[in-house]
């Protein structure tokens, strides 16, 4: 029977009404799938972010400029940024190097360290913010050598960027590792016989051929700092000004009744994520070009 | 260079690779290490390049212990069997790689490279590809940028590692003609890995035959073909048979092997010994039989290989008698056998 799936045009008067039929009932299947699909795209994806759109600009273009350009929300924005730039480029030298280790080599524990970069993914923010409460809060034992020194963690930058870093450390090591283990190491051999030394191998070699993925986990890694709530709600203390990201701050909007300020803000969320998605489907592009060229 | 291994040991966890190798290579030879998937010919190949170190025992390049040279200063090149060139690299920046990383340690000038880059396209026969990338190059040009890029660094010896295993055949004796002549000119030392004996036959000075991490036999092509050692040296290279010497009428002890091609057909006559023809297969030059012949355990199977002009001359239809006749044998009874090393 497959065999007549396959070649319809075997013309054979037992199998017609079959013939006739599967194309139109594949075809329907298709369709119906698609339509699910596509609904479920619009009511869970669609829906939500023109929503937040509509909200944002219900009061005209004025007040949205407005809800964006008051003190709190400029002084929000501009902590994300901090955050993200504070961030990113750690995850990313530390993904780097823990991708090249763990793609590359194989050694003792190397399993036990994959499981470890996997952690953040599996803890809940909340927890993840939580447990730098308790390693640096005031009730824990290095509150008062913390306070006595005048150094603030807690309900501050520090605290916000730890719980950050933590929680967005896997993602630039994931994006990579998949990759550096198919790749093997022949390539860095080859180069390493002819004369390179392990910088310049890294550099002209192995870099090159995973820049595409790299940049993949960069764009992710900074699209979750900028949209991390648990963690840094847990953290930040909430100072208005001062220890508040943009989502803290939609949320305060939000709980104060102030929709159009919230959902200008959340607006902004929005078209970063929308400007992410962009950048991130070229890098894929590329990702999966250049890995189909090597091959 | 001249190359000398003594004693060398490697094993991987449980599995022994090597069982102490011994071997001196000369300068400007031609060695195939030829052996079955397995018996640790590559290995072999990556520890003389550096990329394994030997559990046991040493390598000296010209005198001088390789252990306590770096990869750069080994110096050699390699020719891996897929290739691995740098697929984001033209095929100019790929030959060229090898002098642009040594480039400030050894001082070789922009110009000095451009020129050693040309030349090594020409000698390779890519000079219009220089521009290409990797992908769009068929397997032959890719193993022939491989083989540039391995030169273009002046290697003291030139490791192959199954080079021509991906290609088909006819790119595969093509290229198989150009490395001989190449090595010819430039009077590099080589050493191939591959498990094809006609490959070894028609590249090597010496053949290094091994079995199980041990050398077998080490020789000239010849020699391993006339005068194997052993009775796998001597199925390694073509179809051999196992006849029972006492069945046959020899006073010799254990069984003797004789080649396929030691064997001769006739016309059936009675006083010979006979054997039904059951199969033949044309294996162009030459006509491949199997016989059936008559044995106190039963009936055997009997393996001839005859030019197909006397086939042509004398065919004989199946299911009909022969006589056969062994021109050849050896038998690895007489004295024990042991793995000649030089």
């Amino acid at each position: 029977m497959t065999e007549l799936a396959s070649s319809p045009s075997i013309p054979r008067p037992a199998s017609l009404t079959w013939n006739l039929a599967k194309p139109l009932r594949a075809n329907l299947g298709r369709y119906i799938l698609l339509a699910i699909a596509i609904s479920y795209g619009v009511l869970i994806l669609g829906l939500p972010l023109a929503v937040v759109l509509l909200e944002a600009f219900k009061k005209g273009l004025g007040s949205y400029r407005e809800a964006l350009l008051a003190r709190d929300a400029l002084g929000a924005m501009s902590l994300s940024l901090l955050v993200a730039f504070l961030v990113v480029p750690l995850n990313t030298v530390f993904g780097l190097a823990a991708a090249w280790l763990l793609g590359k080599f194989r050694f003792r524990g190397r399993n036990l360290l994959i499981t470890l970069i996997d952690l953040p993914l599996a803890v809940s923010p909340v927890v993840a913010g939580l447990m730098f409460v308790l390693l640096y809060g005031a009730q824990s034992p290095l509150g008062p050598w913390l306070a006595a020194h005048d150094l603030k963690i807690i309900f501050a930058l520090p605290g916000i960027w730890l719980s950050s870093l933590f929680v967005t450390l896997p993602y630039v090591a994931r994006e990579l590792l998949p990759l550096l283990e198919s790749q093997g190491t022949e390539l860095e051999e080859a180069a390493a016989l002819l004369g390179a030394s392990g910088w310049q191998n890294f550099w002209h070699i192995s870099l090159p051929r995973m820049k595409w993925a790299l940049l993949h986990g960069i764009i992710l890694c900074n699209a979750r700092v900028l949209g991390e709530f648990g963690a840094v709600s847990v953290v930040s203390g909430h100072i208005r000004g001062k220890t508040n990201t943009l989502p803290l701050h939609i949320e305060i909007l939000y709980n104060e009744y102030q929709f159009t300020a919230a959902f200008a803000a959340a607006s902004v969320l929005a078209f970063l994520a929308l400007i992410t998605l962009v950048f991130k489907r070229v890098a894929q592009k590329h990702h999966t070009q250049a890995a189909s060229l090597s091959a | 260079m001249k190359l000398h291994l003594h004693q060398i040991e490697k094993s991987f966890g449980s599995s022994s690779v090597l069982k102490g190798i011994t071997a001196s290579i000369d300068q400007g030879s031609f060695i195939t290490l030829l052996g079955a998937s397995g018996c640790g010919k590559t290995t072999l190949l990556r520890i003389l390049a550096g990329l394994e170190t030997p559990d046991r025992g040493t390598i000296s390049f010209d005198g001088q212990d390789a252990s306590q040279l770096s990869l750069q200063e080994r110096r050699v090149g390699f020719v891996f069997q897929h290739y691995a060139l740098f697929p984001h690299l033209t095929v100019f920046e790929n030959i060229v790689f090898g002098l642009k990383v040594r480039a400030t340690r050894e001082q070789i000038s922009r110009a000095a490279m451009n020129t050693r880059v040309k030349e090594l396209l020409e000698l390779v026969h890519l000079q219009n590809f220089a521009d290409r990338y990797p992908h769009q190059l068929s397997g032959g040009q890719k193993q022939r940028v491989a083989l540039a890029r391995a030169l273009a660094i002046h290697p003291r010896v030139l490791l192959l590692d199954e080079p021509f295993g991906a290609l088909d055949t006819e790119v595969r004796h093509k290229l198989r003609e150009e490395l001989k002549t190449l090595q010819k000119t430039l009077g590099i030392t080589c050493i191939l890995v591959t498990h094809d004996q006609d490959e070894a036959l028609a590249l090597s000075d010496r053949i290094l035959l091994l079995r199980e991490g041990r050398i077998e036999q080490i020789g000239k092509p010849e020699d391993l073909y006339l005068n194997p050692a052993s009775s796998f040296v001597m199925n390694y290279f073509g179809r051999t048979n196992e006849l029972s010497a006492e069945e046959l009428g020899f006073s010799l002890p254990g069984p003797i092997l004789v080649r396929a091609e030691d064997i001769s057909i006739d016309p059936a006559l009675s006083s010979a010994a006979l054997a039904r023809l059951h199969r033949v297969s044309p294996r162009g030059s030459t006509v491949h039989l199997e016989l059936a012949i008559e044995s106190p355990q039963g009936e055997r199977t009997l393996h001839a290989e005859i030019p197909r002009e006397r086939w042509a001359k004398h065919p004989v239809e199946l299911g009909a008698l022969v006589s056969w006749r062994i021109n050849a044998y050896k038998n690895f009874h007489e004295s024990s056998v042991e793995p000649s090393s030089l």
